[in-house]
Order: C-alpha cells, then sequence, then structure tokens
C-alpha cells in the first residue's frame, strides 16, 4: 500500500500466548481483575426500569405517536387539509381528503379542512417529516409510544383519534436525567 | 426469465456436499446447515458448512433474507425522502448510511456544509461507532459465553441511543441528517452530557480490558484463529477493522478525509497478524480514538448555521413561513417535490464501522435519484468467511463470524 | 390562408447556435436550444403576446434594455443572454414584485403543486423576502361562475383568461376592472362567466386565482394519477386527460392535440365526468321481475340468460340500435351478433336520420375528398352548412373562429338557425327547415352556373343574391375550400353537395375537402364498423340491407319486429318523432339494454338492463370526424357488477350460439381491423396516444373512390310555406343530454325548452321574453319559454330536441313540417321593445 499515514498508527498489543506458566497465572490473577469490575457493578445504581409499572420517561425531541392540534382558544382545527405531509411521508402512510368549511360548518381557521385525516401506523417509519412539512404545526410527533394492538386495521388512526388526548401521559426527562 | 433462471442455476451451484479439493476420503464429510435464525450468525445469514468431523472444510455463505428492496424504493422517492430509506440499511450505523447518501447528493449540487454542521455530523458519527463497536463487542462475547460485557456494553450502547434520542429524536433511524447540513441544532445541555459519556466510555472501555484482554479463556478463542493475511483481504476488497488486524492503516478519516476529519488528531489502530485477537483489539482501540474525536469536536465546535443557507436546498427556517411568501413557496416545493440535482454521477466512500460504505448516486436532472446504491462493507467483508474459517474447528467459527461483524441488513439491504 | 411556409433562421443564445423558425419569439426558439425562459403570461394559444408579466426578460445584444422574450420574435444572427447577472436580477425582481401581494395561501390554495408561480419562484426566485408590510385584499372566495371560483388576491394580472374570453371563445364577458393595485378580474356586468368554454380559464390561470368549484379541495397533484383518453360527448372527440383518484375521476384537463381540439374543451366535457359517479349510475344488472313488473337486481348469469333468450325469440325480427358511446368495437361485435347470431339485418347507429345511399357514402367517404380539422384554421374559404359548431361539435367551433381572427379564413355559415359563427362570418346565408335539399341544389346551381338559381331559392327560401355571393366566395376566394357539413341535413341534399365539391375541385386537394358533423359521440365510427342498415363494416354492402331506425320504429309499432336491442342508444329521447318511439318501445316483446342511467322508457319497458361502462372506464377505438382513429383508455375501475361491453355481447353472443372469439379488447380490435379494410393493419400502438387518420395510411387505397362525374340529385321538395302557421326548425342544444343532467356541476345550465322566435311573429303574437307558447303540430303539443331572437327568420320557430322535458321530437314527424305556436295561460300581451338582440354565442346562458 503506497499510502502511509506516518506516526498517525498506533500498533496495538499483540496478544500473549495462551497456556503455560503465564496461562496459570492469568487463569488467576487475570480472572481476579476482571471480577474487580463484576465485584464492582455492585456498588452502583440499577440502570433498567420496571416497565411497564414504571414508564421509561422520553427526551422532549422524541417522536412517537402522531398529534393533530386544535387552537386553544377558538377549537379550530389547525389543520386545514393542505397535504403536505401526505406529500413529505416517505412510507405513504397519511391520506388527507380535504374539504371546503362553510360558515354553518367550519372546522379550521381556513378555507379548507380535513374530511379525512388517516395515519396508518402499520406503515409509519416516525421519520417525523410530517411534522417538518406541515406549515401551521397542526401535526406534530407526540411523546406515546405504547402502540401496539391485536389488529392492524385498528393501526389506522383517524382524525378524531389523533386530535384526542392519549390516554396516559408518556413521562418526560427533566434536563439532568 | 433469464433473470430466474440465472438464480436457478446459481441456486443448483452451490454444493451441499463439496469436495474440498486437497482432501481425503477418510472420513465422512458431512453438510450441514447454520442458520438464518441461528443466535451467532447475527442476524439472518445462512452457512452451508461442509464438516470433516468438527473442521470445517468449506462454507458457503447464502444471504438475502432481508432484503427490502432499499436500492429501488430510493429511486421512487425524492432525494430527502430516501434518507430514512437508506438508514434502515445497516441498522447499527445509521448515521453512516444517511451520511454516505447525503454526502453523494451534497457533492451532486456541490452545496457547501456550513462548519458546524460538519462537525456535528462527526460527533454523531462517532457516537455511532463507538454505539455499532458496543453491540458488536456485547454480541460477540455472547457467542463466546461471557455474558456479562454484553450487559456493560448495552448499558453503553442505551448511554449513546439516549443522547440520540435527546438531540434528534429517535434513538435509531434518526433522520437527523439531510442533504446540506443537520435537519436542527442540538439542544441545549446536549454537548455537556456528551461530553460526560465519553469520559465514561473511556473509563468503561479500561473494565472491558480488564475483562477479555487477557482473559485466558478470551486468548483460547481469540490468538490465531480465523487468520487471514493483507493479501487476501486485499484481494477480497475487505476494509475497515478487519483490513487494519493486519497492520494496513487504510482508513478513509485519514487517507481522504471529509466531513472536516482533517481538523481532528486521532490515532488508527492496526493490528500485526490479523487474526481475531487483533481484530479485537483494533476495534477497541477505536472506541478509544472516537472519544478523542468527540470531545475535539465538542471542544472546537464553531457557532453559524446547521444547515446550508441555500434556499433552493434546504428548508426555509420555520418561523419565516408565516410571513414571508417565497419562504412558503420554497417550503411547498422542497417538501412536496424536492430539489432538483443537476444529471451527474458521483461516488462518495466513508469511514463506516465496519469499513468503506459507498454511495453511488446517479441524478438524471429530476427530483428523484436515477439510482442509488451502496457499497456496504459487511457484503464485501462477508467474504472473508471462508478464507477465515477454512480448516479450522466449528467453535472457532463462530468467534471468527464474530469477529467479523456483520450486519445483515446491510449485506442484503 | 394557406399554411405559411416556415424558414428557418440562425441565433445565438448563452453562447449557443440555434435554428429556429423564423418570426417565433424568442421564448419559444430559446426551447430549440435546450434554454427554458420562464413565463406567466405568454401563451401561444391565446394568439399575440401581450408581455404583462415582465418574466422572460432577457438581454439582447445591441438593444440596451431588457426585451420581454415572449414578444420579441427570432431574427438571423440576434445573440441572446438568458443567464446574465442583469437577466437574474430582473428576474428575481419580477418575481419579488409578482409575490409582493401574493397571499400566504399555498396550503389551501387548489394550485398549490402544479402552479406555474411556484415553479417559477423555486427555479428563478431569489427565496427571500423583504416584504413586511400588510398585503393587498380582495373578498375571497367568490363564484365567478356556478363552475368557477375567484380568488383575486392571488390574481397576477396576467390577462390570460381575459384574452382567452376576448379573443379565443369571443363571449367578451371577461374584462380587467379598476386599474393600479385594485385591478381585477371579473365580468363586464358583474354577471356570473357563463359561457360554452368557461372552463378553459382554469386551466389557463397560472396562479390559483381561478380554480374549478368542482374539483375544489379534492385532491392534491401528489395524490392523483393522470390517465389520458378521449371525451366521447359529442363528435369533436377532444383528448382529455382524467384526474383519478382513488380510482374516481375528479377532473377533466385538455391533452393538447393540434389534429383534434387545439387544447380547448367546452365545459361539458370538462365537467360532465360527474355523471361516472353519479348516484344514478346503474352499477348491475336489472331483469323485469314477471311478478311485480318491476326492474329488479340480478345476477350477470341470470340477466345474460334472460337477455339471451328474449333475443333468441326474436330471432330475426330483432332490431339494434347503437349510440352515444359505443365504440367501433362494440359496434362491430354488435352487427355481428345481430346479423350472424340472429340473422336480421336490422342493425343502425344513424339516430333516426335518413337512410344515405351506401354509394354516396362512399362517395362522401373517399380520402380524396376528406379535409382535415385543422385544414379549417387554414383555408382559405370554409363553408358551415346545416351545422352550428357550438351545440353540435363544440370545440371546432374555437377552430373556426381561430382560423377567421389569425389565419383571415374566409367564413360562411349557411343554416336555417342563426348561428353563433354568424357575426364572425363574411357571408351569412339563412334557408327554411325543410329547404336543405333545395338549398344545397341552389348553391350546386350557383357554382356551376347550371339549373334555375331562382326556383330553387324560392323552394329553400334563401336570398339568391346571397347565394350567388357564397357561390363567388367559395370559387374565388382560393382554391382552399372547406365545408363542414351535418349529417343532419338529411340525405337528399348528399348529391348535390357532392356536387358543389366537384365543381368547387376539392377532390386530391391539400387543405381542401369536406368534414361532416355527424350526430352522437362515434358517429362516423360506428358507420365504419358496419353498424347501419345498408351498409356491413368497412362500408361494404351487407347481405340483405334491413330496415333503418325510423322503419325499424314503425315496424316495431305494427309488431313486424318484436324485440329491441338498445347499446347506449336512447332513441325516445334522441330520434326524431318521439310518440313513434314511444309506441315502439312499448309495444316491442322484449327490450335489451345497455345504459349508464335508468331513464322511463327503460323503466317501464325494458326486460333486461345491463349496466354499461361510462366512457372512461372503456377500452377501444372510436373515429373522429376526419377519421382520426382515437383510442379510449381505461381511466378508472368499473364500479359494482359493471363489466365490459365486448364481453357481454361476447357472453351474450355464446349463448345465442355464436362464439365471437373474442377474450380481450384488444381482440375484439383485431377483428374490426380484419373486417374493414380502410383500417387493415392498424394496431393500439400505432394509434397511441394521438390517433391516426386512416386517411393518411397506405391501407387508405382500399377506401372507395368518390365517383368521377357528376351525380344526379334529384328535384328537391320545396320547404314548407307558413301560412299563418310557422314552420318548425329544431337543433340539439350541447346542454340537452343526460350527463349533464345527473352532473351537479352542470345541473344548472341543463336545456330547458325553448321557442326561439322572430320579433315578427312574437309581436304578431303578442308574446314577449319569458312567456310560455304551446306549440302544436296536429295531436302534439310542446310548451316552451319564448325567447325573442332579431335574427331568426320571420315565418320559423325554433325548438330544442332532447331537452329531459317537452322536447321537440314529440312534434317531428316524416317530413318537415308547419306548427302552430299560442301563447298558454292568460298572459297580457306585453309591448315589444328593444329586442333587437345581437347575435351571442352565449344564448345558452338564458337556458338557465
Amino acid at each position: 500500500m503506497a499510502w502511509n499515514p506516518g506516526e498517525d498508527v498506533v500498533a496495538v498489543q499483540r496478544a500473549p500466548k495462551p497456556g503455560g506458566a503465564g496461562g496459570a497465572y492469568r487463569a488467576f490473577g487475570e480472572t481476579l481483575r476482571g471480577l474487580k469490575t463484576t465485584f464492582g457493578r455492585m456498588l452502583e445504581r440499577p440502570v433498567v426500569y420496571q416497565y411497564p409499572e414504571e414508564k421509561v420517561p422520553v427526551y422532549p425531541r422524541f417522536r412517537g405517536r402522531h398529534k393533530l392540534h386544535k387552537f386553544a382558544d377558538t377549537g379550530l382545527e389547525k389543520c386545514v387539509g393542505c397535504s403536505l405531509c401526505a406529500a413529505a411521508c416517505p412510507a405513504d402512510c397519511i391520506r388527507v381528503v380535504a374539504a371546503e368549511n362553510t360558515p354553518e360548518h367550519r372546522v379550521s381557521a381556513g378555507e379548507r379542512y380535513a374530511a379525512v385525516y388517516e395515519i396508518n401506523l402499520s406503515r409509519c417509519i416516525f421519520c417525523g417529516y410530517c411534522e417538518v412539512a406541515c406549515p401551521f404545526d397542526a401535526i406534530t410527533m407526540g411523546h406515546d409510544y405504547e402502540m401496539s394492538d391485536y389488529n392492524r386495521t385498528d393501526l389506522i388512526f383517524t382524525k378524531e383519534m389523533l386530535l384526542a388526548e392519549p390516554l396516559e401521559r408518556t413521562p418526560l426527562r427533566t434536563e439532568d436525567e | 426469465m433469464s433473470a430466474l433462471s440465472d438464480y436457478r442455476r446459481r441456486e443448483q451451484s452451490i454444493s451441499y456436499s463439496a469436495e474440498p479439493a486437497g482432501m481425503g476420503l477418510e472420513q465422512e464429510l458431512m453438510t450441514i446447515n447454520m442458520g438464518p435464525h441461528h443466535p451467532s450468525t447475527h442476524g439472518v445469514l445462512r452457512l452451508i458448512l461442509t464438516l470433516e468431523g468438527e473442521i470445517v472444510r468449506d462454507i458457503k455463505p447464502i444471504i438475502g433474507y432481508v432484503h427490502t428492496g432499499i436500492e429501488k424504493t430510493a429511486e421512487q422517492k425524492a432525494y430527502w425522502k430516501v434518507i430514512p430509506v437508506v438508514e434502515r440499511m445497516d441498522y447499527l450505523a445509521y448515521y453512516f448510511n444517511s451520511y454516505a447518501y447525503c454526502g453523494a447528493v451534497e457533492k451532486l449540487l456541490e452545496v457547501e456544509v456550513p462548519k458546524r454542521a460538519q462537525y456535528l455530523r462527526v460527533i454523531h458519527m462517532e457516537l455511532n461507532r463507538i454505539m455499532s463497536h458496543l453491540v458488536w463487542l456485547g454480541t460477540s462475547c455472547i457467542d463466546l459465553g461471557a455474558i456479562g460485557v454484553w450487559w456493560y456494553c448495552f448499558r453503553e450502547r442505551e448511554a449513546v441511543l439516549d443522547l440520540f434520542e435527546m438531540s434528534s429524536g429517535q434513538r435509531m433511524h434518526t433522520r437527523y441528517f439531510q442533504v446540506g447540513g443537520v435537519i436542527e441544532d442540538i439542544p441545549r445541555g446536549w454537548a455537556e452530557r456528551v461530553k460526560r459519556f465519553t469520559q465514561t466510555m473511556r473509563h468503561r472501555s479500561e473494565q472491558y480490558s480488564a475483562l477479555l484482554d487477557k482473559n485466558e479463556i478470551f486468548l483460547q478463542r481469540m490468538r490465531n484463529t480465523g487468520t487471514v493475511d493483507e493479501e487476501t483481504l486485499l484481494d477480497l476488497g475487505v476494509t475497515g477493522p478487519l483490513l487494519r488486524a493486519t497492520g494496513n492503516p487504510w482508513d478513509l478519516r485519514k487517507a481522504a478525509p471529509y466531513c472536516s476529519y482533517e481538523d481532528f488528531r486521532f490515532k488508527i489502530p492496526v493490528g500485526t497478524t490479523g487474526d481475531n485477537y487483533d481484530r479485537y483489539r483494533v476495534r477497541h482501540a477505536e472506541i478509544i480514538e472516537s472519544c478523542e474525536i468527540i470531545d475535539q469536536a465538542l471542544d472546537g465546535l464553531p457557532e453559524g448555521p446547521f444547515i446550508t443557507e441555500d434556499r433552493k436546498v434546504a428548508l426555509p427556517p420555520r418561523h419565516e413561513l408565516a410571513t414571508s411568501m417565497e419562504a412558503l413557496i420554497h417550503h411547498f416545493k422542497l417538501v412536496t417535490e424536492g430539489f432538483r440535482v443537476p444529471p451527474g454521477e458521483v461516488y462518495f466512500p466513508i469511514e463506516s464501522p465496519r469499513g468503506e460504505l459507498g454511495c453511488f448516486v446517479r441524478s438524471d436532472g429530476s427530483s428523484k435519484p436515477a439510482r442509488v446504491h451502496m457499497r456496504d462493507p459487511s457484503f464485501v467483508n462477508l467474504q472473508a468467511t471462508a478464507p477465515a474459517s477454512r480448516d479450522t474447528y466449528i467453535a472457532d467459527l463462530v468467534a471468527t463470524l464474530a469477529m467479523l461483524d456483520p450486519v445483515l441488513g446491510g449485506v442484503d439491504r | 390562408m394557406p399554411r405559411p411556409e416556415r424558414r428557418f433562421v440562425t441565433f445565438s443564445i448563452d453562447g449557443r447556435e440555434v435554428s429556429a423558425p423564423e418570426g417565433v419569439m424568442l421564448v419559444d426558439g430559446a426551447k430549440y436550444g435546450d434554454v427554458e425562459i420562464p413565463v406567466f403570461c405568454y401563451e401561444p394559444k391565446l394568439g399575440a403576446p401581450v408581455g404583462a408579466c415582465r418574466m422572460c426578460l432577457v438581454e439582447v445584444e445591441g438593444i440596451p434594455k431588457l426585451q420581454t422574450a415572449c414578444s420579441t420574435p427570432v431574427k438571423d444572427g440576434m445573440v441572446v443572454h438568458t443567464q446574465t447577472d442583469r437577466v437574474r436580477e430582473a428576474q428575481n425582481s419580477v418575481i419579488e414584485f409578482l409575490l409582493v401581494n401574493h397571499p400566504l395561501d399555498c396550503p389551501v390554495c387548489d394550485k398549490g403543486g402544479e402552479c406555474p408561480l411556484q415553479d417559477i419562484t423555486f427555479g428563478w426566485g431569489r427565496g427571500i423576502s423583504r416584504m413586511v408590510e400588510p398585503k393587498r385584499h380582495f373578498k375571497k372566495p367568490l363564484e365567478l361562475s356556478p363552475l368557477i371560483a375567484i380568488d383575486r388576491e392571488r390574481c397576477i394580472l396576467c390577462y390570460r383568461c381575459v384574452r382567452f374570453s376576448q379573443e379565443v371563445s369571443e363571449d367578451y364577458q371577461l374584462v380587467l376592472n379598476e386599474r393600479g393595485a385594485s385591478t381585477y378580474v371579473g365580468t363586464f356586468d358583474g354577471h356570473p362567466y357563463v359561457a360554452p368554454f368557461s372552463g378553459n380559464i382554469i386551466e389557463l390561470c397560472p396562479v390559483g386565482a381561478l380554480t374549478s368549484r368542482a374539483y375544489r379541495f379534492r385532491a392534491r397533484p401528489w395524490d392523483i394519477e393522470g390517465a389520458g383518453s378521449v371525451c366521447t360527448h359529442c363528435p369533436a372527440q377532444c383528448n382529455v386527460e382524467f384526474t383519478v383518484r382513488d380510482e374516481r375521476v375528479l377532473r377533466v384537463l385538455a391533452r393538447d392535440n393540434e389534429g383534434v381540439d387545439d387544447g380547448w374543451l367546452c365545459d361539458k366535457g370538462r365537467f360532465a365526468y360527474q355523471a361516472i359517479h353519479s348516484e344514478e349510475r346503474i352499477t348491475e344488472p336489472l331483469v323485469r321481475d314477471s311478478e311485480s313488473g318491476e326492474l329488479v337486481p340480478a345476477t350477470w348469469e341470470y340477466a345474460l340468460d334472460v337477455a339471451a333468450a328474449a333475443l333468441q325469440a326474436g330471432g330475426s325480427k330483432t332490431a339494434a340500435l347503437a349510440g352515444g358511446t359505443t365504440t367501433n368495437e362494440e359496434g362491430f361485435l354488435l352487427q355481428r351478433v345481430v346479423r350472424e347470431a340472429l340473422k336480421s339485418p336490422h342493425v343502425d347507429s344513424r339516430a333516426g336520420l335518413p337512410q344515405v345511399d351506401l354509394g354516396l357514402q362512399q362517395a362522401l367517404a373517399a380520402p380524396g375528398l376528406q379535409a382535415t380539422i385543422p385544414d379549417l384554421e387554414f383555408a382559405h374559404t370554409v363553408l358551415v352548412l346545416g351545422t352550428d359548431p357550438i351545440d353540435d361539435v363544440a370545440s371546432l367551433d374555437l377552430r373556426i373562429r381561430k382560423g377567421v381572427r389569425r389565419n383571415g379564413v374566409k367564413l360562411a355559415v349557411a343554416t336555417s338557425r342563426p348561428s353563433a359563427l354568424d357575426p364572425n362570418a363574411k357571408l351569412w346565408l339563412r334557408y327554411a327547415p325543410g329547404g336543405e335539399h333545395a338549398f344545397v341544389a341552389a348553391l350546386e346551381a350557383a357554382v356551376t352556373g347550371s339549373g334555375d338559381l331562382s326556383a330553387l331559392c324560392d323552394a329553400a327560401d334563401a336570398d339568391p343574391k346571397a347565394l350567388e355571393a357564397l357561390a363567388a366566395l367559395l370559387k374565388d376566394g382560393g382554391e382552399d375550400v372547406v365545408i363542414l357539413w351535418s349529417q343532419r341535413l338529411g340525405a337528399a341534399p348528399l348529391p348535390a353537395l357532392l356536387n358543389v365539391a366537384a365543381a368547387l375541385r376539392l377532390e386530391g386537394r391539400d387543405g381542401a375537402g369536406l368534414i361532416e358533423v355527424p350526430v352522437g359521440g362515434n358517429g362516423r365510427g360506428l358507420r365504419e364498423a358496419g353498424v347501419q342498415s345498408n351498409g356491413g363494416p368497412g362500408l361494404s354492402a351487407p347481405k340483405a340491407p334491413g330496415k333503418p331506425a325510423r322503419e325499424i320504429a314503425a315496424a316495431l309499432a305494427s309488431g313486424d319486429l318484436s324485440t329491441l336491442w338498445l347499446l347506449h342508444a336512447d332513441p325516445v329521447r334522441d330520434y326524431a318523432d318521439r310518440r313513434l318511439w314511444e309506441r315502439a318501445a312499448a309495444n316491442a316483446d322484449a327490450l335489451v339494454a345497455h345504459a349508464t342511467l335508468l331513464n322511463d322508457t327503460l323503466r317501464e319497458h325494458a326486460t333486461v338492463v345491463f349496466p354499461a361502462e361510462s366512457y372512461a372506464e372503456k377500452e377501444g377505438t372510436i373515429v373522429n370526424l376526419d377519421g382520426r382513429v382515437q383510442r379510449l383508455r381505461v381511466a378508472i375501475g368499473r364500479p359494482g357488477a359493471v363489466r365490459a361491453e365486448w364481453q357481454v355481447i361476447a357472453d351474450l353472443s355464446k349463448r345465442l350460439g355464436l362464439d365471437l372469439g373474442v377474450l380481450t379488447g384488444p381482440m375484439a380490435t383485431r377483428q374490426l381491423v380484419e373486417a374493414v379494410p380502410f383500417y387493415a393493419g392498424l394496431t393500439l400502438k400505432e394509434i397511441g396516444g394521438r390517433g391516426v387518420r386512416w386517411q393518411e395510411r397506405e391501407a387508405a387505397s382500399a377506401a372507395p373512390a368518390a365517383p368521377a362525374g357528376p351525380v344526379e340529385s334529384g328535384e328537391p321538395l320545396p320547404a314548407p310555406r307558413p301560412n299563418g302557421a310557422l314552420r318548425l326548425g329544431t337543433y340539439r342544444p350541447i346542454w340537452a343530454a343526460p350527463e349533464v343532467e345527473v352532473s351537479p356541476a352542470l345541473k344548472f345550465l341543463a336545456a330547458k325548452q325553448q321557442a326561439e322566435l322572430s320579433p315578427v311573429d312574437a309581436e304578431r303574437l303578442g308574446v314577449d321574453n319569458g312567456a310560455k307558447v304551446s306549440v302544436t303540430a296536429g295531436d302534439a303539443t310542446v310548451l316552451a319559454k319564448v325567447f325573442v331572437r332579431g335574427n331568426v327568420p320571420a315565418g320559423t320557430v325554433f325548438l330544442a330536441e332532447a331537452t329531459a322535458e317537452q322536447s321537440a321530437t314529440e312534434l317531428l314527424g316524416e317530413a318537415p313540417q308547419l306548427v302552430s305556436v299560442e301563447p298558454y295561460g292568460q298572459r297580457p300581451p306585453v309591448p315589444l321593445e328593444g329586442l333587437a338582440r345581437g347575435a351571442r354565442p352565449s344564448d345558452d346562458e338564458v337556458n338557465s
């Protein structure tokens, strides 16, 4: 090989030959050295969570199940059914059918609203592009990660399901957790 | 039709009762199947072994069990939508997959990536390298019967995944890298946490050393097993830690620096003989070197934009969407149709945890790639299985396979 | 004017030597060198450029200021730059300027994703906004018409829609009101913009200012697929692209085909797709229940069995009629079954019009005598004879207007009813309804200079002087003469028409000839496929001549025939003599029909109704006016239990003991091509997306040739004299169709009966616009609203055919006749004032 990185190279230590007198020593000495680590572990606190009794908290940026939002003051849906999320979705799991708001039946703030908004969570890859694409912050990735179900069709989330609050809130991690 | 018959012909060429050359018939040969659902094949690798007693006389890897057509899928998607798709190939090196792809597209677009984005990419990629090596070490040790190391490795791996979750919202397949930079800046407090992690990691890696380096059983299993010489590996196109374990210091981060790797001081650990023990030591040393790079990148993290300010490539800032018509239109077009890439083709290689990961992208000028191909190191490195395991004990085959570290998601794509 | 010769000039653009036709604008010339110059207002189809948007600024060496590429023609040796900093700066600035007042509507705007403003901003804009001030506001969204929504905030004032209205459709309704920043598009009088071609402005609009109300918020460009096919609602057969989402047609767009439609669609073609998904659509076979006497849903097997038994029982006393959207293949298979399996010669597709002698048909179909549709644009003289294109073949109306306006075509209109093209015509003539034969004979006399012109004119009630002027125009106005004539002229005038063509030496002349406007979407194709009483496939002589439609009706009514088989045809509504057809349907032993929608006839008399495919679901071929074989392609899946028509016919045939040997649609096409000599070798691939004129293929030599000498034109009968009674003239309005009535968007346009009267007759009757009159012939009466038109000749009343109610076909008997018109109800007569209205194409507006 013509290329030589020079002094940036560091050779790793070669293994000693197993067996023999060294081997006999290592069988004791090195094992004890290793056991130091093992017993040292006993002093540390556990790192596992007692899931599902104890829910694993997530970071604020965590992308879980999608949520659709409404305006707090007017109660109108933020989603105007523009379908940008559907266009951005690499897994093609979003289906939007828009309709027009009428003065008698006003659903969203704009001219149009999503008459049908479905996310097929069995196809979703949680990339969050829908959230990136949405110009109105109408869809965000929530923090809920417990979505398993017994039936594929139940994994097609409708607009009502996405607008509803989750049954149980997922805990968020604090700054230094 | 011809493709199918070609496949059938090749399938038939696999000899299930091969008689390896230079072998007498004193003992009966036995052909057995290993995998694809064997715990020590690290995924769905299937091996056809021809055994003479306990000795492996021939070995044929059979792949394709997790073929998902990712390269073809990529041709149907706009450039930015390919990122989450290619990330899913080698599922232990998602940052590398997306960087290889983004880097190729950036080269075609001739877009300049801001320095801060480059450093953030380096930090994430090196964290990813540590994470990948931890999974390798943990699972390898399970194969060798040392389950304790597995717990320790996965504890640290969790720490890395937590960091990924904090910075990019997902533990795996984060789509954090975008063409032109990264999708958002790191959150407050993240850098400190990474620093804390590298400190811990150095400490932990010493503990791994204590457990493994001179463990008599480990030495018995590792030393002088699965040895392949440099020449053979080069002939096979094998790269990464496997090649470096033979003493060849080929590392693309040094040999052809990308993404500001030239800014960082770090060493290339190399072995001497190329046996399994060298492979272990090289990867182990790389964890420490990665910690070095991360620390330097965090210390020197420049201020500035985290994604290119080229409005024709990167999404406009979100706050502009409510006021600027230009921004809204650009957002709309980038999201729905995506940017167009000038016609041309490019190959962009980077150093993944397993070797040279290259991404080939051909553009026809539209907003979807005409061809995306990945040179995945696992696929190439898998060819070393036979030379490394021929005429060794079947027990050593498991150790060798663990040290080859193939990720079948990357092999099959 | 004949097509201008194209000369090429060489100029340089961005350092590249490019050769482009002389006189084209730089925008188009640049395309020859693969350089794209962005435009908003430029659209060659709209005529001369206006340079309104300034998007196309380029630098031309030798001219100090930047030039608009859309209005600068290329010149030899010109040096053009499109990539310099000055040009970039100008492009950036124009976009910034256009976006200053553009609302942030992309997410709610229907144009989003297919919007030239977005594309050009993304391609040529700076990407950063400096605009912080509040934007201009208009009230929105508003209805420009029930079909079109207008959002004035989004308008960039490119003039496209206004130019369309002013210079293409020439309805002169759209204008730009006000000035400066307050400028807005609207009708000059504030009324809704209702015109037969209004929908085209939706496609023309480069922003989301004009959007379709029917398509409003239905889908996004990434939700949909485009499926190219052909519209079969009228014989113009415009090429369309269906916008399909989830197996539903949501929109129809024009698919520009210079040889067919020139890129325009009428509103019927654009919006009547809604009938495909009508709630009233039949989606399963219906069979009359013997107990209840009602049509009830049935399985296919049962329905086919019942229908086959009925047809079997009918045997040679069965008659079949095809019409509407029937393709060549379906017609061909139908006539095979009827002629071969049932041994009955009675099959027709001529919509009840008189049977034309086969030799005459062959003469008229001679390839050498056939003009093409683009010829209408480039001829010296065009004669429109007996048809009003706006009603009969809508998109040709625009084609003729284009020829007159841009190429100086001399247009002559000879019709009995005032035509929408009259204002564009150099010469227009009227003749009395029923005087068609006499009129064409008089024209022959005037052109050839033989025969008794004044007597013939008298018989046709036409002005001899005008006829002489017409003859002079045809003879001396240039050699390229195109005569657009209607099948509705009947059979008698056709020999004279042939003689006129011979005298003008149209035979074999490129750019000149005859074009027939058939009745029914595929009238020409069905005749060529052999669906007529006296003609087999390829206009060959059938083994035994059968009865034409009218005689079929009489025979059914009298019991000479027993079974009627209808393929997309609705003779009661569409054919003349409604009451005879009603009797025929009632008297038939069995009535088997393929239909998409139920009507009263089927509801009361049908034995079996098969659910038929809509035109978006069909595959097959159809033939355009000028012999262009076009291909219908499947755009959506068939709803419910609907099956392919060829399959149903083949299944029926099998039950009748004849295996047609058709297992797929293309197999039917192959059989048709083998049976028609002048289609020989034609493949679906060859037809492709643009169609192919069979006259231009080698196999056309197999077509019968035109006769050498003059043909005997017969003695014309004089048109009836209105002695107190009025002559009855009829026409079929574009909006008189069931698909209009069931399309929610178009419903408001559905034709209602109206009596068009001259002011003289109106005054005599003491009626005014909107008054109700009864029109009586014999014991049949039709009620209609009066519409007084200044240029209706006195002594004639015009009624619409095929309206849902009170159709004029009620009054039409065998011969042209007189009707008596009486005021209906007790309305005091209103004095007539200011009735002299100019002829306007937007008469349909009054219908609504």
